[in-house]
C-alpha cells in the first residue's frame, strides 16, 4: 500500500499536468488560430456562412481577427447603405488573412464615400469559386434584391465548356436559409456543441494538423490545368458558345451592374521575372462580357506593372511565401483601385 | 523509416521493453543487430547488402591486420590497414561520384565509422579486437546510421559490454532530448524551409536584403534540421543504453572558425581531426604544414559533403578562412604580448568577443550559400545581390526572426550562465511544474509542426 502511493501521486500529477497544459495551450490558440464555426446551406447566395456575431482569429497565413456580422458574413458592424454593391467570391474575397479594413471590398467602400456605412457588402466565402458563385446567382439576387450591382471575383478562368454550362444550373433561393433563421432552427445540443467548439480552438487546430499529417505522404499530382493543347482544343470547339450562353444567362437574370473581377495567379521565375498563370481565356471573356454589358476587370496589367515598377507581388505574406497563397494587402489595394475606376466610369 | 514515423516509435519502444527483460549480452547484441538491419532495410532492402558487405569486409580486413601485427609483421599490418581504408574510400567515392548506382542511405556516415574501426584497432585504442557481431552492430547501429553522429570505434564498442540500464532519469532525459529534436525539426527547420526553398527557387526576384535574411534563415534551418536529427539519434541510443556523445554545441556562438568546428557537427570534426589532420602531421611540422593540413582537412570535409564544385568551394573557403584566422592569431599573439609589455590598452574583452561572434556568424552564413545553391553561378548571383543591395521583392519571413530571437536568448544564457556551452537542462519531470512545461512543449510540437517536408538535409550526404 505504501509503495503504491508514489505511483498514484505521479499519475495524479501527470493528469493535472496534461489538463493544465491543454488549458494553457488552448489560451494560446485563441491568439493564433481560432476559426469561426460554419453553417452549411443548400440554397442561398453562398454555400454557407459563419456563426453570426462571432469573431475568429486566423494566423496561419497573414493575420486577421475576423468579425462576423448578423448575417454570417465577414463584414464590419456597420449599417448597409441604401445603395450598395454585393461582392461574391471565394477566400480571396472573404479575406481572412488581412485586417478587415485592408480588404478590397472595405477599401472600395472607403473610396465610394464616408466609411460609416457599407456601400460594398462582402459575402465572400471560402470555396465559393466562380462557377459556384454563378450557381448561387438566384440566391444572391433573392437575398440582396436591393443591391445596386454584383461583383464576382475569380482567380482563374480555367472553366472548360462543360463547366461553363454547369455554372448556369441554379441552386435556388430559400428565404428561410438565412443565418438568423438557420441558427435559431438549430437544436440546443447543436448550439451547445458549436459554442463548446468555439471555446476549444486547440482541438480544432490539432485536428487540422492531424489531417495534414495524414495527407503528408500523398504527393500532389502536377496540375495540368493550364495545358495549352487542351485549351487550344477548347477554343476551337464550342467554348465561345458556352461562354456566350453563360453571359447571356447572367444578363437575363438582372439588369444590375455586374462586374467580373479576375486576378490571375502568378509564379516567380528563376530569372527574376513574374509570370501570369493563365490559360489565355481573357480575350474571350473581355469580348463576350462587353457584348452583354458586363464589366470584366482584369488585374493582369496592374499586377505586372506593380511588379515591374515596385517589385510588388499580389500573393503571399511575411509568414508564408511570396507569389503563392492568398491575395495580400497590395493586391487588395490594386483591386480596389481598378474596381473604383470601373464603378466611377 | 523516419525518426518521426509511427513505425520508428513502435520499433524503439519494443526494443526498449525487450532489452529491459533480456539480460544475456549475446541475445542483446542479436536483438540490436536485427533491429538495426530491419531499420535499414525499410529504406532500401538492396542497399542492406552494401552495409553488410562493407561490415564483413571491415571485420575480416581488421582481423588480418591484427594477425599480421601479432605475428610481428608491422609493415604488412600497416599495408593491410591502408589497403582496406583505400578500398572503403573507393567504394564511397564510387557511389558518391560515379552516379551509376543510387547512393546507399547513410553510406558517407557508416563508411567513416568503418574507417574508424580499422584505424582504432590498428593504433590499439581498443583493448581487444572486437567480435564479429560487435563490429556489425558498431557499423550498422540504427539510431545513427542515416546521418550520424559519427561515433568512433574506441568510444562505442566498449559500451556494448557495459550497456546502461534504463533508469527513470535516463528515460526522462532521453524522452526530453527526443522531443527537443522533434521540435527543432518539425517546428523550426521545416517551417524555415518553406521560405528558404521558395526564395532559392527564384533568387533574382528578391532584394539583396531579403536574400540576406533568407540566408540567415537557411543557416538556422540547417542548424535546427541537423541538430534536431542529432538530438533524436542521440536520444534513441541513450534510451537503449548507449552514449553517442554531443554533435552540436551552439555553433553560432563560435567566435572563430576553429571554435565553430568544435561546436558544429562535432563528431565529423573530431573524426577529421583524428583520422585526417593528425595523420597528415597536424601542427607538429611547422607553421606552413599546419596551414596546409588545415586546408586539406577542410577540403576533404567539402568533398565528403558532395561532389559538386559548390561543396569543394565551400570546403576550400572554410579551410582558407581557418588558415587566415590561424595565421592572424599566430602573428597577433606575438604582437599582443608586445603591446601588453608596453602597457597598451586593447578593446574591452567582452566587446571584442561579441564582435567576433557576429563576424564569425556572418562569414559562416555567407559560406552556407554555396552549400545551399546548386551551381556556382547561383552562389555568385546571390552573394552579389546581397552585397550590392539589389532591389527586388522585400520579403522578411517572420519565423526567421522568431527563431533567431529564440536562439539568441539561449545563446545569451549560455554566455552568462554556462561558459558558452548549451545551457538547456532537462526538466525535472518528478515535479508538477516540470510535467506541465513538458506537456506544453509536446502540445506545441503538435500545434506548430509544419508537415510537408520530412526529409533531413544531412541524409542526402
Amino acid at each position: 500500500m505504501q509503495r503504491s502511493k508514489p505511483y498514484i501521486k505521479q499519475i495524479i500529477q501527470w493528469c493535472a499536468a496534461v489538463a493544465a497544459s491543454l488549458f494553457i495551450m488552448n489560451l494560446l490558440s485563441f491568439a493564433f488560430y481560432d476559426p469561426c464555426q460554419e453553417l452549411i446551406r443548400t440554397q442561398g447566395s453562398t454555400t454557407g456562412f459563419l456563426l453570426p456575431g462571432s469573431k475568429g482569429v486566423y494566423g496561419l497565413e497573414g493575420y486577421c481577427i475576423a468579425n462576423i456580422d448578423e448575417n454570417g458574413y465577414v463584414n464590419r458592424d456597420l449599417p448597409r447603405a441604401s445603395s450598395y454593391y454585393v461582392v461574391a467570391g471565394a477566400s480571396h474575397t472573404e479575406g481572412l488573412f488581412l485586417p478587415l479594413k485592408l480588404r478590397y471590398s472595405d477599401r472600395l467602400n472607403a473610396m465610394l464615400g464616408p466609411d460609416n456605412e457599407l456601400r460594398v457588402y462582402n459575402i465572400g466565402r471560402s470555396g465559393n469559386f466562380f462557377s459556384v458563385v454563378l450557381q448561387h446567382l438566384d440566391g444572391i439576387l433573392g437575398e440582396f434584391p436591393d443591391a445596386k450591382g454584383i461583383i464576382i471575383e475569380t482567380d482563374t478562368l480555367t472553366y472548360d465548356t462543360k463547366a461553363l454550362y454547369d455554372s448556369m444550373s441554379q441552386t435556388g433561393y430559400d428565404p428561410d436559409e438565412t443565418a438568423s433563421e438557420m441558427y435559431s432552427a438549430l437544436s440546443g445540443r447543436q448550439k451547445f456543441s458549436m459554442q463548446v467548439k468555439q471555446y476549444l480552438p486547440l482541438v480544432r487546430e490539432l485536428h487540422k494538423q492531424y489531417l495534414t499529417y495524414l495527407n503528408m505522404s500523398e504527393e500532389a499530382a502536377p496540375s495540368d490545368i493550364l495545358n495549352p493543347d487542351f485549351w487550344a482544343q477548347e477554343y476551337a470547339g464550342g467554348y465561345t458558345d458556352a461562354l456566350d450562353s453563360l453571359m447571356s444567362f447572367i444578363r437575363s437574370k438582372t439588369d444590375k451592374q455586374i462586374i467580373i473581377l479576375y486576378h490571375p495567379a502568378i509564379s516567380l521565375e528563376p530569372d527574376g521575372s513574374m509570370k501570369l498563370l493563365t490559360n489565355g481565356a481573357e480575350p474571350y471573356y473581355k469580348e463576350i462580357c462587353a457584348k452583354y454589358n458586363i464589366d470584366f476587370v482584369d488585374m493582369s496589367d496592374a499586377y505586372m506593372k506593380a511588379y515591374d515598377e515596385h517589385h510588388t507581388v499580389p500573393y503571399g505574406f511575411s509568414n508564408t511565401t511570396m507569389g503563392a497563397g492568398h491575395t495580400n494587402r497590395d493586391a487588395h489595394r490594386m483591386i480596389a483601385e481598378e474596381l473604383y475606376k470601373v464603378i466611377e466610369k | 523509416m523516419s525518426f518521426l514515423s509511427v513505425q520508428f516509435m513502435i520499433l524503439i519502444t519494443v526494443l526498449i521493453i525487450l532489452l529491459k527483460f533480456i539480460h544475456d549480452k549475446y541475445a542483446e547484441r542479436i536483438l540490436l543487430l536485427a533491429a538495426s538491419y530491419l531499420f535499414y532495410a525499410c529504406f532500401d532492402l538492396r542497399m542492406l547488402a552494401v552495409l553488410i558487405g562493407l561490415s564483413v569486409f571491415t571485420w575480416f580486413g581488421g582481423k588480418m591486420m591484427i594477425l599480421s601485427k601479432t605475428a610481428g609483421n608491422v609493415k604488412a599490418s600497416k599495408a593491410i590497414c591502408l589497403a582496406c581504408i583505400a578500398i572503403q574510400t573507393a567504394v564511397l567515392l564510387f557511389f558518391k561520384f560515379s552516379g551509376l548506382l543510387p547512393m546507399p542511405v547513410g553510406l558517407s556516415f557508416y563508411m567513416l565509422q568503418a574507417i574508424s574501426f580499422l584505424a582504432d584497432n590498428y593504433s590499439e585504442k581498443l583493448q581487444k579486437y572486437p567480435s564479429f557481431i560487435d563490429s556489425l552492430i558498431y557499423i550498422g547501429f540504427f539510431p545513427q546510421i542515416v546521418s550520424g553522429p559519427i561515433v568512433k570505434a574506441k568510444d562505442f564498442i566498449p559500451q556494448l559490454d557495459n550497456r546502461k540500464e534504463l533508469t527513470k532519469e535516463r528515460l526522462s532525459y532521453g524522452v526530453q532530448l527526443f522531443a527537443l529534436g522533434a521540435f527543432m525539426k518539425l517546428v523550426m527547420a521545416d517551417r524555415l524551409a518553406v521560405s528558404v526553398d521558395s526564395v532559392y527557387s527564384a533568387p533574382c526576384a528578391y532584394s539583396g536584403l531579403s536574400l540576406f535574411i533568407t540566408s540567415v534563415g537557411y543557416s538556422l534551418q540547417l542548424l535546427f534540421d541537423f541538430a534536431g536529427y542529432s538530438n533524436m539519434a542521440i536520444s534513441a541510443a541513450w534510451l537503449l543504453g548507449y552514449d553517442l556523445g554531443k554533435n552540436f554545441n551552439l555553433p553560432y556562438l563560435a567566435s572563430d572558425p576553429s571554435d565553430f568546428w568544435k561546436r558544429w557537427h562535432i563528431s565529423l570534426s573530431s573524426w577529421l581531426r583524428d583520422y585526417v589532420y593528425i595523420p597528415l602531421g597536424g601542427s607538429r611540422k611547422g607553421k606552413f604544414r599546419t596551414y596546409l593540413n588545415i586546408f586539406l582537412t577542410m577540403l576533404i570535409s567539402g568533398l565528403w559533403h558532395g561532389s559538386t564544385i559548390n561543396f569543394i568551394i565551400w570546403g576550400s573557403l572554410h579551410g582558407l578562412w581557418q588558415v587566415i584566422h590561424r595565421a592572424v592569431r599566430d602573428i597577433g599573439m606575438s604582437s599582443a604580448s608586445n603591446k601588453k609589455a608596453e602597457g597598451h590598452n586593447t578593446l574591452p574583452l567582452r566587446f571584442r568577443h561579441f564582435a567576433s561572434i557576429i563576424v564569425n556568424f556572418i562569414i559562416v552564413d555567407f559560406l552556407w550559400i554555396p552549400f545551399r545553391t546548386e551551381t556556382l553561378s547561383d552562389t555568385w548571383m546571390i552573394v552579389s545581390r546581397i552585397i550590392m543591395l539589389k532591389p527586388g521583392i522585400s520579403y522578411y519571413y517572420v519565423y526567421t526572426f522568431i527563431f533567431a530571437a529564440i536562439l539568441i536568448i539561449v545563446q545569451l544564457f549560455a554566455v552568462y550562465r554556462n561558459n558558452g556551452d548549451n545551457p538547456l537542462k532537462p526538466l525535472p519531470l518528478n515535479t508538477l511544474h516540470g510535467k506541465v512545461i513538458f506537456c506544453c512543449f509536446i502540445i506545441s510540437i503538435a500545434m506548430f509542426a509544419y508537415f510537408g517536408n520530412g526529409a533531413f538535409i544531412y541524409a542526402q550526404f
